[in-house]
């Protein structure tokens, strides 16, 4: 029986081998925070799925947010020789010495979601708009509120700039409505069960809180699974990330908005402006390239799907 | 002297020779020097942004009229309207002429309500929040090129809007009063209806719509 399983998987291993090595051009490597995280999965499936189809094979690995273990697997990528990297880096400013030794070795890394501060290091860094992302929520979030009332902020995780930049934007806007009171901003470090934690702990202290804002989506379903457990319905909650879960919770009214950032998109970009590099030596026109989110809410949260919005 | 104290001071000569005190605040400008568009604004308003749009501002009906022919926002961006990169919505410059019908400013984000020329009513922006990026986005003299920080080129919109509402609070828009205003929108798509205006110009029209 177990022989049988291990002639099933090699078979398996090789049918999916051939099919991966059609038209062989190398191997990219694909690397992102983590790949539990949907958002982070989505980043590598639209990598993955653009680099097959261009005739790559592909590795994917996390970093789990640690700059040595990243800092590793791009030494053994580089002593593989892999023909470039697509990287969601764990730091941006601890990670530019990484990539500037694969630019050395030769191998272009294309930067997608997280920016680094230096520029010519990466081929190109292909980001989202946080900025503007967190200004749109932050416009519903306000108007809901029918700009006054107690407020808290959910911040996704100050240790990345990504949401850093969310927080700014929240304040640039919702700073200029003198009625919109702040009893609560804490930082959820970007889960569902940070954010449902200390979102209980805001509703004991705050009974009183109309609206919560929040840095990412797990953090958003985190406040919403608190409130639901709480029995309040009252309470608006807006988000950023766009997940499908995130898409249900707006469906269901639970979540007032979020902004879909376009994970796949951006990954994909990266590994078209990889190839036309790799093959044609062509560097994109630009050094950083912004995506925009797309603002979520009932009226077309149907059009979302894996980080992917159908227009 | 002994050889290695010889040898140091050459050695350090040109390093210390090359050395200045500063200031706190000139060395955080070192470290982050300020952005030239930042410290530009207010002249690249006036001289720059508020021409462009006012040069580029069709008519409400003639701009209508063009959209509504386009077979898609690509193609009408290109000839109509401006898009900085791919992945914006396009901006389009427009001209709203007509008569002030209500002021609401219940809200932040107040809005001025004109019945223009065509006999339907456009919503342009007030203030004193005004939303969006449109100025920014329609304005081709910066990209995110020249920010290379999110946070920077959100700060340059803002001051661009600010200087928008503060153009609008001067004029204090009044129902009845018969207006021109050349402002910008953005969309991802070819519009139906005029969407929502923010304004770069206002000037009050003799005689009336």
């Amino acid at each position: 029986m177990k022989l049988r399983l291990n002639l099933l998987t090699a078979a398996a291993a090789c049918a999916f081998s051939l099919t991966a090595h059609a038209a062989d051009k190398g191997t990219i490597l694909v690397m992102v925070n983590s790949l539990d995280n949907p958002y982070y999965a989505s980043e590598a499936k639209g990598a993955t799925e653009k680099a097959q189809a261009l005739g790559y094979k592909t590795s994917v690995l996390s970093h789990s947010e640690d700059v040595k273990k990243q800092n590793e697997l791009i030494d053994a990528a580089i002593g593989k020789k892999v023909q470039g990297i697509i990287l969601d880096n764990a730091d941006s400013t601890a990670s530019v010495a990484a990539i500037k030794k694969a630019q050395q070795a030769g191998i272009p890394v294309v930067l997608i979601n997280r920016e680094i501060p230096v520029d010519d290091v990466a081929l190109v860094q292909i980001t989202h708009n946080n900025f503007q992302a967190g200004s749109e929520v932050a416009n519903v979030f306000v108007e809901d509120m029918g700009e006054k009332g107690k407020y808290a902020e959910l911040t996704c995780n100050l240790a990345d700039n990504n949401c850093v930049t969310r927080s700014k934007s929240f304040h640039q806007v919702i700073d200029q409505y003198p009625d919109m009171v702040s009893v609560a901003r804490q930082d959820a470090k970007g889960t569902l069960i940070d954010g449902k934690r200390i979102m209980d702990s805001i509703l004991q202290a705050h009974p009183d809180v109309k609206g919560v804002i929040c840095g990412n989506g797990p953090v958003a379903l985190g406040a919403i699974a608190a409130l639901k457990a709480a029995g309040r319905t009252d309470v608006i909650v807006v988000g950023i990330d766009g997940s499908n879960d995130e898409r249900d919770a707006v469906k269901a009214g639970a979540l007032k908005a979020t902004v879909m950032l376009q994970a796949q998109a951006i990954a994909a970009q990266g590994v078209t402006d990889l190839d036309n590099y790799l093959q044609k030596g062509e560097k994109p026109a630009k050094q950083r390239v912004m995506f925009r989110g797309i603002l979520v809410n009932q009226g077309n949260a149907d059009k979302v799907q894996d980080f992917n919005f159908k227009s | 002297m002994s050889r290695p104290l010889w040898l140091a001071l050459v050695v350090l000569a040109p390093v210390l020779g090359g050395c200045r005190i500063v200031s706190t605040q000139e060395l955080a400008d070192l470290k982050n020097p300020p952005n030239p568009h930042m410290a530009n604004i207010d002249q690249a308003w006036q001289q720059k942004i508020v021409p462009q749009i006012v040069g580029e501002a069709r008519p409400a009906e003639e701009l209508m009229r063009l959209l509504s022919t386009a077979s898609d926002v690509d193609s009408a961006c290109k000839q109509y309207g401006w898009r900085s990169q791919d992945e914006n919505p396009c901006v389009f410059a427009v001209r709203v002429s007509g008569t002030v019908e209500k002021v609401d400013t219940t809200s932040r984000s107040g809005k001025v309500f004109i019945k223009d020329e065509r006999g339907e009513t456009v919503v342009v922006q007030l203030g004193p929040t005004i939303r969006g990026t449109a100025l920014r986005d329609g304005y081709k003299g910066v990209s995110y090129q020249d920010f290379n920080d999110q946070v920077l080129f959100g700060n340059y919109s803002r001051t661009i809007n600010e200087h928008a509402a503060a153009m609008m609070k001067a004029f204090n828009p009044q129902p009845g009063d018969a207006v021109t205003v050349d402002g910008v929108f953005s969309a991802w798509d070819v519009p139906a209806t005029l969407p929502d205006v923010t304004p770069a110009n206002i000037t009050r029209t003799q005689g009336g719509a």
